[in-house]
């Protein structure tokens, strides 16, 4: 039997939703803090995209419930004394992580780079010169273009800061994760400000040129659940 | 296992016990691709420093193509994409 772990909490609430695919999920208490988790009976089936969501829906009820800090779906622990390993150790560090969370969600604003613009450096082939030189010309020229668009993602990301006026603590960027993607960032609302925020963002990222912008959440604070 | 080291463990290498050898390739290779693109980089400012011969160009180049190869085939044998090789780290994010 595994337990598949959900999140960190400071006390088990009264009324727990249920765990994934409907069993009941497990508060383990580990000094002055706990873990929810969903035990795994020996021959579960992998875990899926439905999982991943259930998984979601798990973390979200639980937030709406009490402070936690979601854990990365798929973390697997063969039992309750591994469990508590994910603790032990960093209480001081998943306390504040969990007064800073309490409460706030966050909002999730992703920049999108035009058709026409991924990896603009892709492909490019030289005449002359061996594969060798090839390689490395195109080589070249796709680091060009992959500078560039990270020094446009960096400026993104603080013009994003600025208009937004959030706390630098409060945001947490992605540069350029995927080919498609320029900055993927994720702000941490005021307690009972997460949708007048969301507004806000949408308002400010539609007038950004050169990309196309997806504002999404308020989700649990799945970013900030590390200290900063 | 101190708070250091902790920090800077990768966020992504699955521990299961069952599937320990794909996790231990993943980081294995991982380093070896964040190598191979240091590298890469490195030739490609002595190449534009002009500090390498048309030759030396061209056999760095082969070298890089070759290894750039080896490492997707190693990876394919793991069933890791290229993109799976540019795991988490920490404090630092993503290897590139």
């Amino acid at each position: 039997m595994k337990l598949l772990v959900h999140a960190i909490a400071r006390r088990p609430c009264a009324e727990p939703p249920a765990g994934l695919r409907g069993s009941t999920l497990e508060w383990i208490a580990a000094g002055e803090l706990g873990i929810w988790a969903t035990p795994l009976p020996e021959g579960t089936a992998e875990l899926d995209r439905d999982d991943a969501l259930d998984h979601h829906r798990i973390v979200e009820a639980l937030a709406d419930r009490e402070a936690c800090l979601p854990v990365r779906f798929a973390t697997r622990v063969p039992d309750a004394t591994r469990a508590a390993v994910l603790i032990v150790g960093r209480e001081a560090e998943l306390s504040s992580a969990l007064v800073r969370v309490a409460g706030r969600r966050e909002i999730a604003v992703t920049l999108v780079w035009p058709e026409a613009a991924v990896i603009p450096g892709r492909g490019h082939r030289v005449q002359g010169g061996g594969p060798g030189t090839a390689y490395l010309a195109a080589r070249q020229h796709e680091h060009a273009a992959d500078d560039a668009r990270r020094k446009t993602a960096e400026d993104l990301a603080r013009r994003l800061e600025t208009d937004l006026a959030v706390e630098q603590a409060d945001v947490w960027h992605v540069m350029c994760p995927s080919d498609r993607i320029a900055l993927s960032s994720s702000i941490l609302a005021r307690a009972g400000e997460d949708e007048s925020l969301k507004a806000r963002a949408i308002e400010i990222v539609s007038g950004y040129e050169g990309v196309r912008a997806v504002v999404s959440g308020p989700w649990p604070p799945y970013s900030f659940v590390g200290a900063r | 296992m101190s708070s250091t080291l902790r920090d800077v463990l990768p966020e992504k290498i699955d521990v299961d016990p069952d599937r320990v050898a794909e996790g231990l390739a993943q980081l294995v290779l991982s380093l070896v691709e964040l190598l191979r693109q240091l590298l890469e980089r490195q030739a490609i400012r002595r190449m534009e420093g002009g500090d390498l011969s048309d030759e030396e160009v061209e056999r760095m180049g082969v070298a890089l193509m070759r290894l750039e190869e080896k490492v997707g085939e190693l990876a394919g044998q793991f069933g890791l994409t290229r993109e799976q090789l540019n795991i988490g780290l920490k404090p630092l994010g993503k290897l590139w």
